[in-house]
């Protein structure tokens, strides 16, 4: 039991590591760093063993074409979600740059406050986001001076669920396919990878 | 390097599958192959703890050791350096750079036009208060700093803050130039005190 979960968590840490860790940079936002690796690492473990189990059972040509019709299926959902998290990135987030000129991404609101709102009339020649900070906000801890509390929530959420979407769909195709490429055609595959 | 693990894990999962059972010294292996490749692949994988972080930055500038907790002097060792550039960890460990220490220096116009930079008409003689550009109408808003200059020394972050001087009788004074921004200081700066803090002046008239 404990092996067997010792072995997924070993295959899960191998497919976050590859690719130098592209699934953790997917949301690099400062305030998530810890919350998002933490929540993507359990998402995909439990994926992966839900594949794993949903895969047992006799094979035969109909599993076979249904495999390859979910496989499809997933990946398709994989480029849809990685679409939308980077439209909802570039829209709910907003850059700053630190003393040494290192740019780190912050989650914004969709609403201003009225003070936000003010300095902005007041000042027509800001137009970023970042500006709009720097100018007359001071720092990221002032955000929810600039935006409503309510609408941050929302944007966080939405960053939230389409990361976890993406860990999901990405975790259940590479697993569907390790666990069918290992089992059902494991000489072919090993030919091939001999091969290379 | 890279290539190898990765073919060893491979081969280890293909003897696994074949053999449907996993050996304890297997199990080991893959653990120490994934542990392995999350370091070579991953620039944040070793960086995962706070304490590893503010180490390992202590170890890259020695000469930021001072902030941080004592942990750091008794645990530093260049042995613990791992195999890494410094500088992909200094990408990393930016966060406690996000403010900064300035301090402030009230310079005051006389009657006929002079500058007074230091000396019993300007040290000790007045407080600098400040407050968020979008946020100084709203006196409930502004921050004192508990010295007086010079030097009244506060942490800020590279943004643009907006300044109030009073003397000791709570009298605001006429600042000529009150929106500081503190990465042009920073860019750009004129003074360092005594202690290497950058030295802010701010100008008043009577």
């Amino acid at each position: 039991m404990i092996s067997l979960l010792k072995y997924r968590a070993a295959l899960i840490a191998v497919i976050f590591g590859l690719f130098g860790g592209a699934i953790s940079h997917l949301l690099k936002i400062e305030e998530l760093t810890f919350y998002y690796t933490a929540l993507a690492s359990i998402i995909a473990l439990v994926v992966n063993l839900m594949v794993s189990f949903m895969l047992k059972g006799r094979w035969n040509t109909h599993v076979k074409y249904s495999l390859k019709a979910v496989c499809l299926f997933l990946f398709a959902g994989l480029i849809l979600i990685l679409y939308t998290h980077t439209r909802y990135f570039l829209e709910g987030t907003f850059p700053y740059k630190d003393f040494e000129g290192q740019v780190s991404y912050y989650i914004k609101g969709t609403e201003y406050t009225p003070v936000a709102k003010a300095f902005k009339l007041e000042n027509p020649y800001i137009h970023s986001d970042e500006d709009l900070i720097r100018e007359g906000f001071g720092s990221p801890d002032e955000k929810d001076k600039v935006w409503t509390q309510d609408s941050i929530n929302k944007v966080w959420m939405k960053l939230i669920t389409s990361y976890c979407l993406i860990v999901i769909l990405f975790v259940a195709l590479i697993s569907v396919l390790i666990e069918i490429l290992m089992t059902k055609y494991g000489k072919s595959t090993k030919k091939l990878i001999e091969e290379i | 390097m890279t290539k190898d693990l990765v073919a060893a894990f491979d081969q280890t999962l293909q003897e696994i599958t074949v053999a449907k059972r996993i050996e304890p010294t297997q199990l080991a292996l893959l653990e120490g192959i994934a542990a392995n490749l999350s370091e070579l692949l991953s620039e944040t994988g070793i960086l995962t703890f706070r304490m590893e972080k503010d180490r390992l930055l202590a170890l890259a500038a020695p000469d930021l050791e001072e902030p941080y907790p004592t942990y750091l002097s008794t645990r530093l060792n260049e042995t613990d350096l791992p195999s890494v550039e410094l500088s992909l960890l200094r990408f990393e460990t930016m966060a406690p750079s996000n403010t900064m220490d300035f301090a402030f220096a009230v310079y005051m116009y006389s009657e006929n036009g002079e500058l007074i930079t230091e000396g019993p008409k300007v040290e000790g003689k007045f407080t600098v208060r400040y407050v968020l550009p979008a946020l100084k109408d709203f006196e409930n808003a502004y921050h004192t700093i508990r010295t007086p200059a010079t030097y009244a020394v506060a942490a800020f972050p590279p943004a643009k803050m907006f300044f109030v001087v009073e003397d000791m009788n709570g009298n605001r004074m006429n600042v000529q130039y009150p929106t500081i921004d503190f990465r042009e200081e920073f860019a750009k700066p004129q003074l360092y005190n005594e202690d290497q803090v950058i030295v802010v002046p701010l100008r008043i008239s009577p």
